[in-house]
């Protein structure tokens, strides 16, 4: 009986460990294609925080660009468009947050490579608790609103 | 007689008040149909201008008078709001099938610093061979903006990106007639819709 608790007990507190590692869990990750020569471009996903404490997006990176950030488009009132940067993203325990066009993006800054041709582009991102996870986002051509149609 | 000349002036009231109906319950058809457009009526002359395109040629909007253009202001170093206004114009364009060539999309930069004529050439052909990106200096590109109520603003932003544009990204709807008769802000967008719009005019 005691060692069946013991093993029990055992089991629980290894899953959790097993667990531990989808805190942070990335989909619909996509990166928008460019036309040859253009140095930006933005990736999109949702980040889900399935941790049982908060977490933050505090650093991004990407082999393609030479560097990477966190921004928000922003369209007030009278339709002008204005970007702010996102220095530390806050995922509350239990929160998913859309990247979406038109809102927040990862903005790819001076990239060193077009991305015409390649299927996805590798974005390294930096969380405080949960350490990095690595997002493989595919490219999709810009030739339509939300990424799709592209064949 | 008399009564003759009562009835006849009696008459021409009537005539006048049922002119006066028409007009009325006219303009109130005109108004409910005017509302049935999904981007909102703006009516205001389209200003002309002359700039230079992709190519190096001199374009002006007379160029396209019996066309309906689609007009809006960005730059390329835009990564999100500008590249998803032309890619949402190129749905517009294929949505529109066979009346596609009587509508003509144009893309002013209002960042003529980077975005020269051959920085244009590499960029605009690439969402759709049709549209047309155009410079100017930086004197002209402030007329065309002012002309057209374009706010933008250079902003130095605290990012490795050098600086970014604020700018308004609405897209401008120009009849054959020389008027910018409707204003698409970013949250009407939906290229069936705008296409819809398009057809109903040509
Ligand atoms: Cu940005």
């Amino acid at each position: 009986m005691g060692k069946t608790i013991i093993a029990l007990i055992l089991f629980f507190v290894l899953a959790q460990f097993s667990f531990a590692q989808d805190n942070i869990v990335i989909s619909d990750a996509w990166v928008r294609e460019v036309p040859p020569g253009t140095s930006m471009s933005a990736g999109y996903m949702t980040i889900e925080n399935k941790a049982k404490n908060d977490d933050k997006l505090i650093g991004i990176s990407s082999d393609v660009a030479e560097s990477a950030e966190l921004h928000i488009s922003k369209v007030d009132e009278n339709g002008v468009a204005t970007m702010e940067m996102i220095k530390i993203l806050d995922l509350p325990s239990g929160e998913a947050i859309e990247l979406k066009p038109g809102g927040m993006h990862i903005m790819l800054i001076g990239l060193k490579e077009s991305l015409v041709g390649k299927d996805s582009v590798r974005l390294n991102l930096n969380f405080e608790k949960s350490g990095e996870v690595k997002v493989e986002a595919p490219v999709k051509s810009s030739r339509s609103p939300t990424g799709g149609h592209n064949h | 007689m008399k009564r003759r000349n009562v009835f006849k002036i009696l008459i021409s009231i009537l005539f006048l008040i049922l002119i006066g109906w028409g007009i009325i319950v006219y303009q109130i058809i005109d108004i409910k149909s005017k509302a049935d457009f999904y981007g909102s009526v703006y009516e205001r002359e389209a200003l002309s201008f002359t700039l230079t395109d992709q190519n190096g040629s001199k374009v002006s909007l007379s160029d396209f008078k019996d066309k309906v253009v689609l007009l809006f202001f960005g730059y390329t170093h835009c990564p999100d709001v500008c590249p998803m206004t032309l890619s949402i114009m190129n749905n517009v364009v294929e949505e529109l099938g066979d009346q596609a060539d009587q509508v003509q999309v144009l893309f002013i930069t209002i960042d003529p610093q980077r975005d020269t004529v051959a920085k244009l050439k590499s960029y605009i052909p690439y969402y759709n061979e049709s549209f047309i990106g155009l410079t100017g200096t930086p004197e002209e590109i402030d007329k065309v903006a002012d002309d057209y109520n374009i706010f933008y603003s250079k902003e130095e932003v605290e990012s490795v990106s050098g600086y970014l544009m604020g700018h308004n990204s609405s897209v401008l709807l120009i009849t054959p007639d020389g008027e910018i008769f409707l204003r698409y802000t970013q949250n009407r967008m939906d290229p069936v819709s705008i296409a819809g719009d398009i057809k109903r005019i040509l």
